[in-house]
């Protein structure tokens, strides 16, 4: 759940709850134009302090520090004696943003440049540039530069955030100019830059705004979280037959962010909503509207892991999750750090776990899901967009600092529940199957992949065509093997030479042996639950059952409607009326105007730790 | 010395609404030079902010409080806060700065008297309370400096002048 201040909290309390407020903002830049400018050098003039240069998966190039403080300063205007200033700490060395002196002059001042290490030969959509977010300045009057000599010029701005729209293509610097800040003899203030169209939409643009996302406790399914919303396209923005249009940017993968507010006194109070990465778009020709899907951050993972390889003495779990994770290239966040998390890295859950190596060629979302299957834990995507791999941190909290059950929650009742909840039961189960799997290595070394390579280029990767050992060798007619990299699926090879060669792999195979466990729960004409997870090994299938059998059989499955507040994730417990506690497993968001969802769930058991039957 | 420690939230308001009105003005027009550095003047005036005409005054003041002690006796060798600490327009004002300021008039209490109704020196110099406190306390100083010149005037054989009857009731620092 969301942390929010108390005055949200009371919002929620009354009959009807203030104004609220859904923000979408959509970064209009091709994902693989920033990845092109990765070596970007940034220009920083004398007097620059604590700015650093980031990049990350939105194009954002240039961010002073993450909140950027209000300094003392004998600009003028000084600073306002309402407390919200702060002495600066020289020796912290973060104040934030650009500070270079501009008096009164028509001369340009250069206050940032951006040097691709090659020419850009895709088109960016154009600049967005936030100046001083905390003191609310701006730059009026500023110069676009592409190449030193194309100038384009932005006047009269009165935004703090300015987008300047530009087909920016086969340029190899950028720089950005200021002539007049709004304020005489003013430092100017830059707060970020990003490559691209930044669009905010708010709810007079959005015509209609869903968002849904689902958790499984236990990982026997994947974890979804997906936006859909409805743009105003009565000018046409989003047709794809406008050459002025916005369509021509549109691109998958684009990094698209929410956000949550309400009206509380005279301010707004906003929450994270999600991160997700454009996936469809639509626009009827005669239509009024174009809609919009972005999901989440787990669509980068469908692609097949191919680099595990077989060991007889398994691998342990918390290697097998980072090396998946890491072979799957998931975007970056503004600090370079891979958009995944274990939940709690101090605790391992029992992490450490040894399983079987992972030699099916299955997807990398997939192997995540069996991973935490195995544990039991979820698998999910938090508000930063990061994959969280374990329980959500918060329900282990409230097991230590509250106990007999007194602890504070949000409530589901008549108060805000729109139906009366359906509780489905599920059909009884009678018996659980669990196959696990073992796997020798065979004596036999077989011959893999027999065909040429081109030497001219060094690095390979050969992906065989069904799953081995991934202990073999290569051999080459000509040229010579640098390195090589054995996987169950194929073969990375690093090779010198020239012209084409011949190539023979090898490899031996893996006999794999399944065993298939049965747990019969005396139920009648019940149905029989089948589970196939091939990192589980015979060793480890008890326990998996012990614990997975009073999860499986729980019957009872809540749905109602209610009058959504925007903090609650899924993964929270949450009051059910007086008696019963709720895991939420699936939490859906609509705003037409004002917040209306559904939740799933189930109802969770209240440790004995807590007062409950355990 | 004028000190100014009569602030109130009212004067941050006003100053929020002339700061934004400028902001609005210079950026939409060009103002003519006598505009341009009225409007300096007003904002460089005001109250609700803390502007380089504020520590200019508070640097000289404390030089010159430095320099009254030293003429009394109480201070060997006044030294000019001026060197430490800049007042020019632009100039980021950072943490040891305001310390400086701070301990200075820390010292200043120590070596001298503090006035009964002096308030404690403020940890900081971001709030106008804070900074009514500290010019507040530049202030009594000063008004102790002419109770003793009070004090110090001739009388008739016989009499003298206590303080008390304009209310010089002292405590240490």
């Amino acid at each position: 759940m969301q942390k929010v201040s108390e005055a949200w909290v009371a919002n929620q309390n009354e009959l009807i709850t203030s104004e609220g407020f859904v923000e979408i903002e959509y970064v209009l830049v091709d994902p693989d134009i920033v990845s092109e400018v990765a070596d970007t050098t940034l220009y920083r003039p004398k007097g620059v302090v604590g700015s650093k240069s980031i990049l990350d998966n939105s194009g954002k190039i240039f961010q002073s520090s993450q909140n950027e403080p209000k300094i003392t300063s004998l600009e003028v205007g000084g600073w306002l004696l309402d407390g919200s200033h702060k002495h600066f700490n020289q020796d912290e060395g973060i104040y934030g943003s650009i500070n270079s002196f501009l008096k009164t002059s028509t001369k340009p001042r250069k206050i940032l440049q951006i040097s691709f290490e090659s020419t850009l030969t895709k088109a960016l959509p154009g600049l967005t540039i936030v100046w001083s977010k905390a003191l609310g300045e701006y730059a009026v009057d500023f110069n676009i530069v592409l190449d030193g000599d194309t100038v384009h010029e932005v006047r009269g701005n009165k935004d703090v955030t300015s987008v300047v729209e530009l087909e920016i293509k086969d340029v190899d610097e950028i720089e950005i100019q200021v002539l007049k800040w709004c304020l005489p003899e003013k430092n100017i203030r830059l707060t970020e830059v990003r490559l691209g169209i930044v669009k905010v939409f708010t709810k007079k643009d959005i015509l209609s705004f869903e968002a849904i996302n689902t958790m499984d406790s236990e990982s026997l399914t994947l974890p979804q979280a997906q936006i859909r919303f409805e743009l105003d396209n009565s000018n046409n923005l989003y047709n794809p037959l406008n050459p002025k249009g916005s369509a021509k940017y549109l691109i998958e993968r684009q990094e698209v962010r929410t956000r949550y507010g309400f009206k509380l006194g005279d301010t707004i109070e906003w929450i994270d909503g999600g991160v997700y990465y454009m996936s469809e778009w639509s626009a009827n020709q005669n239509g009024l509207s174009a809609s919009f899907v972005a999901r989440d951050v787990l669509h980068f993972l469908d692609k097949p892991y191919l680099k595990g390889r077989f060991s007889s003495e398994g691998v342990i779990l918390k290697d097998l999750v980072k090396e998946v994770i890491e072979d799957a290239n998931l975007p970056k966040d503004a600090y370079g750090k891979t958009l995944w998390c274990f939940a709690d890295e101090e605790n391992t859950y029992g992490l450490d776990t040894v399983v079987n190596s992972p030699t099916t060629p299955l997807s990398h979302r997939e192997y995540l899901q069996l991973a935490c299957n195995i544990l039991h834990l979820p698998l999910w995507v938090n508000r930063k967009g990061e994959v969280v791999v374990g329980e959500p941190i918060f329900i282990r909290q409230m097991y230590i600092e509250n106990s007999r059950f007194k602890f504070k929650m949000m409530a589901l009742n008549s108060f805000n529940a729109l139906s009366k909840s359906q509780v489905t039961l599920k059909k009884p189960i009678s018996k659980i199957e669990v196959t696990s799997k073992i796997g020798r290595l065979s004596n036999q070394e077989e011959l893999v992949y027999d065909s040429a390579i081109d030497l001219s280029k060094r690095k390979h990767f050969i992906p065989y065509t069904e799953p081995f050992a991934g202990v073999g060798r290569v051999e080459l007619s000509r040229g010579q093997v640098i390195e090589s990299k054995f996987y169950a699926n194929g073969v990375e090879l690093e090779v010198s030479g020239s012209g084409f060669s011949f190539i023979r792999v090898f490899d031996r195979r893996v006999e794999v042996f399944n065993t298939t466990h049965e747990e019969v729960l005396g139920v009648k004409n019940g149905e029989t639950i089948t589970i196939n997870n091939p990192l589980l090994s015979p060793e480890s299938v008890n326990y998996y059952i012990d614990t997975a059998k009073p999860i499986l059989v729980a019957r009872e499955e809540v749905s109602l409607d209610w009058r959504a507040d925007p903090r609650i994730d899924v993964g929270d417990i949450v009051r059910h009326y007086d008696d019963k506690i709720l895991f939420v497993t699936e939490s859906k968001i609509t705003f037409n105007g004002s917040f209306k969802g559904s939740l799933k769930g189930r109802f969770w058991e209240i440790p004995r730790a807590l007062g409950g039957e355990g | 010395m004028d000190y100014i420690f009569d602030r109130t939230k009212e004067d941050i308001e006003y100053a929020k609404g002339i700061i934004n009105a400028f902001k609005t003005l210079y950026s939409n027009q060009d103002l003519s030079s006598e505009e341009y550095d009225r409007w300096l003047k007003e904002v460089s005036q005001l109250k609700g902010n803390f502007s380089h005409e504020d520590m200019k005054r508070i640097l000289e003041g404390l030089y010159h409080i430095m320099k009254e002690l030293n003429a009394r006796g109480y201070m060997k060798d006044p030294y000019n806060p001026h060197n430490a600490v800049v007042h020019a327009i632009g100039y980021l004002v950072d943490e040891r700065e305001v310390n400086y300021l701070l301990e200075t008039l820390k010292n200043l209490r120590n070596i001298f008297y503090v006035h009964p109704n002096a308030p404690d020196v403020p940890l900081k110099l971001t709030h106008y309370e804070e900074v009514n406190d500290y010019e507040y306390n530049l202030h009594l100083i000063e008004l102790l400096f002419s109770y003793l010149d009070e004090c110090n005037k001739k009388r008739y054989s016989r009499t003298f002048r206590s303080g008390a009857s304009f209310g010089l009731v002292l405590k240490g620092g």
